[in-house]
């Protein structure tokens, strides 16, 4: 815990900026922590929080220390895009707690502001087609694995269940009514402006899906799975197959058709030889 | 979506929607983000909703919308010329209708209130009906009242209605005359009280000559009889404060009287008590001179039993300084206060007594 001299905050606000710049995200909006409040337990929230402030204090002022406290939990999310085995969207999430704290010791008394990440961080996997889901307020095509009276456990074919918490889904439904996917993640500044192309692609790929035109297997986008697949109709061995691909590799690109880099890939190998 | 992405970001765009759509290419993307600017603009929804609507209503193809719209404007002007003509009808006919409709209003109106009037006229006939027949009622009662009173009058007077009418006769005959009833039955009262009223009267006018002689004596004799009758008050009140003096003195002997008879009968008792007791006093002396007295008796069964049949063998009374043991008659241990000598001195049973003797 970091310990600031002076009060630093006066409401939820002022502490979210605070937390916010300690975590070095400071572009984000303070309303996107409503959306996330619901990730942490209360009452294991103030026991962890009374206790790191007391320990903060003691181990800076030895003087027998008397305080008050007022103190705020602030939820600092990261959000990361994957698409190994299906798009998906993660959105980690550190508790940050910043208190300001009036400080009584034998000789003096001081003002000062507590503040630092505590807690295990949250993690939320929300797969593409979820999210979709959530947009076109359809969460009923998915079964239900598991329901309590705070998370669900959906079954999403293709990849792992996704457990989050009702209220979370509740508020992102109505974030959605309200705001576009792209505005939404704009409220998380930087990292929400650098992964809004990928998960808007995603959702218009999803929403796409079954009214664009097919196009032919070689003019699909060049991946190194269908490549080794390709390699493997050509009577490669699979070991074979993934070596080449591994040797086109610097010249590939995402862009290219699989058409055009088992093209490539060829190339390689015959230069190779 | 968000219009504003770079071209880089386009292309992640695109790369990203091909994960799940192969298909997708950059002219649907554009077309999606012109859609989305041409649905910014409400002109647009317009249009493309009356296009909707013209074929949904008219079967007009898009490509025929534009002839169809000029027919539709020559329609319109021709509507709008008829339109015109049936409003000022409409509004000529609005106006009939509210002035009928006023005319109507102010028809009810004046019945309503007619019929308030009518009502209250009824209401206020029907109240004078009763108030009428009441007053009837009570007008017939009044009348057999009035007549039972003549008749209980007649009755207690002893009267017939012919003496009335006889009593109005002669009313008139005596005032015919320039007296009045009154007058005479003055006069009656007058000469009542005298049996022989006339032989009184010519006696008085012999020895008086004349009636104020007369009167005057009578009154010189009733004035000397009221100065002996005050004299005769004065006396007996002046009687009446001796009686009054002479009581008070008899009540303060009485006092004095019962004051000596009380002194006399202490000074008897004080004499008693000096012979009966002057004897003994060397013995209350000796008593007194105790620092205490216990006043105890033997309680023997025996002498108990022998005290029934003879006084003097019974229980020994004896009095002490100190508390005993042992009875000094027969030595036994059985001893008991004696209650008399206590419940004389009105002192508790058992404790030490000290006599105090008086002045």
């Amino acid at each position: 815990m970091k310990i600031l001299q002076g009060k630093r905050a006066a409401n939820f606000q002022q502490a979210a900026a605070l937390a916010f710049q300690e975590a070095g995200v400071a572009d984000i909006s303070a309303g996107v922590t409503d959306l996330l409040v619901s990730l942490a337990d209360a009452t294991k929230l103030r026991i962890e929080a009374e206790k790191s402030i007391g320990a903060a204090i003691r181990d800076k002022y030895s003087a027998k220390p008397r305080w008050q406290s007022k103190w705020w939990c602030i939820p600092v999310p990261i959000l990361t895009y994957e698409a190994r085995d299906i798009p998906q969207l993660k959105i980690e999430t550190k508790t940050y707690l910043v208190a300001v704290v009036d400080v009584e010791t034998t000789d003096e008394s001081y003002s000062v502001t507590v503040i630092g990440a505590m807690g295990k961080p949250e993690t939320l996997v929300i797969p593409m087609v979820f999210l979709h889901a959530i947009l076109n307020d359809d969460l009923g095509r998915f079964g239900i694995l598991a329901k309590s009276g705070s998370h669900t456990t959906w079954e999403v074919l293709g990849a792992k269940a996704v457990q989050l918490p009702n209220d979370f889904v509740n508020k992102l439904t109505e974030i959605f009514k309200r705001k576009s996917v792209s505005m939404w993640l704009s409220d998380f500044g930087r990292q929400g402006g650098s992964v809004a192309p990928l998960v808007v692609g995603s959702l218009l790929g999803l929403q796409f899906q079954g009214t664009a035109q097919p196009i032919p297997l070689a003019q699909q986008p060049c991946t190194p799975e269908k490549l080794v697949a390709a390699l493997e109709a050509m009577a490669y061995a699979t070991q074979e197959a993934w070596e080449m691909v591994r040797r086109a590799s610097p010249d590939l690109r995402a862009e290219h058709t699989l058409e055009e880099g088992l093209r490539m890939v060829l190339q390689h190998a015959a230069k190779g030889e | 979506m968000n219009c504003e992405f770079t071209v880089d970001e386009i292309r992640e765009v695109i790369r990203a929607a091909r994960i799940f759509c192969p298909g997708f290419s950059e002219t649907q993307y554009q077309n999606l983000m012109t859609l989305e600017k041409r649905l910014a603009d409400s002109g647009y929804l317009e249009a493309v909703h009356g296009l909707v609507l013209l074929e949904k209503e008219k079967g007009i193809l898009c490509t025929e919308a534009l002839d169809a719209c000029k027919q539709l404007l020559r329609e319109k002007e021709q509507l709008e010329g008829e339109s015109a003509d049936l409003r000022q009808k409409l509004l000529a006919q609005q106006n009939a209708n509210r002035e009928a409709e006023h005319r109507f209003r102010q028809l009810n109106e004046d019945i309503e209130k007619a019929r308030q009037e009518l009502q209250a006229v009824r209401a206020e006939r029907q109240r004078e009906e009763k108030e009428l027949l009441a007053f009837r009622k009570k007008a017939e009662r009044e009348r057999q009242q009035i007549d039972e009173n003549v008749a209980q009058c007649r009755e207690k007077a002893k009267v017939t209605e012919e003496q009335i009418i006889n009593a109005g006769q002669l009313n008139a005959e005596v005032e015919s005359r320039g007296f009045s009833l009154r007058l005479l039955l003055d006069l009656c009262k007058e000469f009542a009280g005298h049996e022989n009223a006339r032989e009184e009267l010519s006696r008085a006018l012999m020895e008086r000559r004349t009636i104020s002689e007369y009167v005057a004596h009578l009154r010189e004799q009733a004035n000397s009889q009221k100065v002996d009758l005050d004299r005769l008050k004065a006396e007996r009140d002046r009687r009446q404060v001796e009686i009054n003096g002479l009581e008070q003195a008899r009540h303060q002997m009485e006092g004095i009287l019962a004051e000596l008879q009380a002194n006399l009968a202490e000074q008897e008792e004080l004499r008693s008590f000096y012979r009966r007791y002057w004897g003994v006093r060397g013995l209350m002396q000796c008593l007194a001179s105790w620092n205490q007295i216990f006043f105890l008796r033997c309680n023997n069964p025996l002498s108990a039993l022998a005290g029934v049949f003879d006084r003097s063998a019974a229980g020994a009374h004896f009095w002490m300084d100190k508390p005993a043991t042992r009875c000094p008659h027969c030595g036994l241990t059985m001893l008991i206060y004696d209650e008399k000598p206590y419940q004389a001195l009105n002192w508790p049973v058992g404790d030490p007594l000290r006599l105090q003797l008086g002045e």
